[in-house]
């Protein structure tokens, strides 16, 4: 019986141990709640990929005048979650000309569908939801290579619909002034952004 | 000397069969791209060729190890830790984003289906019962998360292959509840049977 003991004991702990890693201590069951958790608890700092923007402009996530960078990710032609993300940054936009925090933070909309979203589109998208250019800009990677090291930075999962279109972890993401990851929000916590925003300044 | 006969042998290699096909990149490819192919039909066939190995080798194995699972509880022990981290969204999500996950999945599914061939037997009916019933409204409430949940939970699948998943689950509940509710009713312990037991008693 006292073998037995040992074995369901070292189970125990093992089972333990690796149910413990894998939830982050039972803090995060999901990947995006994990995502969400390592950001908070070690901040990322972001690839230093080259991105442009509506007007073909070249944009760097780490802005040279230290400000924070709200980012959310998105392909233009997407009938559903886009469009509440573009409402969500149009309110954010608001709330940061409101706060007279304008010449504090940007606002960028990252396609990662470029093959599609040409700067077209992007200026079509940008219109069509308010983003002023100086505030707010809609940008694409310069190329594949750089789609992926964002996507891979930033934890985000891109997958077909089935439809022609892409799911993909939607969330509006605080990048402070030296460029690193510090907090990623649901769409709609405008408020939570603004607060984390003005922490940054 | 234990033999292991002929038939068992065959048993030994459908599992063994089993784990090659399973883990070749093709079928990996194919079931992993749904959450029903994934978790109800990768993962439950991983633990199937385990059982199978587990039921062929049952003699030597508990020569070897019976003393360390006595009355089967270290092998259930093993088995309800493995459940309970594969049915985690996040884990699920990991076995498709990174090779160490996968292979774990790989292993410890096959490792807790053999535990589990090897210790349900040699444990009492009544824990046998509390098990089955456990693993029926485990499978219930899990059902219930995958197709009710307002958010998607694993970031690799889309919204409608959790709700698939969901539904998936409660057909297996359900079909467990009336298998092993069938088994009750008219298999060995049947309500008259016990009575008939009693009886003899007195």
């Amino acid at each position: 019986m006292l073998r037995t003991a040992v074995a369901v004991l070292v189970t125990v702990l093992v089972g333990g141990a690796v149910l413990w890693h894998g939830t982050d201590g039972l803090k995060a069951f999901t990947t995006e709640g994990a995502r969400r958790l390592a950001v908070l608890e070690q901040p990322r700092t972001m690839p230093d990929v080259r991105l442009i923007d509506m007007r073909g402009q070249e944009l760097q996530l780490a802005d040279e005048n230290g400000r924070a960078v709200v980012v959310e990710f998105i392909y233009t032609t997407c009938p559903t979650l886009c469009t509440a993300l573009g409402e969500s940054f149009a309110k954010l936009q608001d709330a940061i000309k409101a706060a007279g925090l304008a010449n504090r933070v940007r606002l960028v909309s990252i396609s990662f569908d470029p093959a599609r979203d040409g700067l077209e589109a992007l200026k079509d998208y940008a219109e069509a939801h308010g983003a002023d250019g100086s505030l707010w800009v809609t940008a694409r990677p310069e190329n594949e290579l750089a789609l992926h090291a964002l996507l891979e930075a930033f934890g985000v999962i891109v997958i077909p619909d089935g439809a022609g279109g892409f799911v993909h972890n939607a969330a509006l993401h605080v990048i402070d002034g030296q460029g690193r990851l510090k907090a990623i929000f649901d769409v709609g916590n405008e408020a939570q952004v603004l607060a984390a925003v003005r922490r940054e300044q | 000397m234990t033999t292991v006969g002929a038939v068992a042998w065959r048993q030994a290699a459908v599992g063994g069969t089993l784990i090659i096909l399973l883990a070749l990149p093709l079928s990996r490819t194919w079931l992993e791209a749904s959450l029903v192919g994934h978790v109800l039909v990768q993962m439950l066939l991983l633990a199937l060729s385990g059982w199978l190995f587990g039921a062929t080798f049952a003699t030597r194995l508990d020569k070897v190890m019976g003393r360390w699972n006595q009355y089967g509880v270290a092998g259930l022990t093993l088995v309800i830790f493995t459940t309970l981290f594969w049915m985690l969204p996040r884990s699920i999500d990991s076995a498709i984003q990174y090779t160490s996950y996968e292979v774990l999945k790989f292993v410890s599914l096959p490792c807790a289906g053999a535990a589990l061939v090897l210790s349900f037997q040699r444990t009492n009916a009544l824990l046998r019962g509390a098990l089955e019933a456990n693993l029926i409204s485990m499978l219930g409430v899990l059902a219930w998360l995958y197709a009710a949940a307002p958010v998607r939970l694993c970031n690799s699948y889309l919204g409608s292959d959790q709700e698939m998943l969901g539904a998936g689950m409660a057909l297996l509940a359900g079909a467990l509840a009336i298998t092993w509710g069938f088994g009750l009713l008219f298999g060995p312990f049947r309500p008259s049977s016990v009575g008939d037991v009693v009886y003899a008693a007195n």
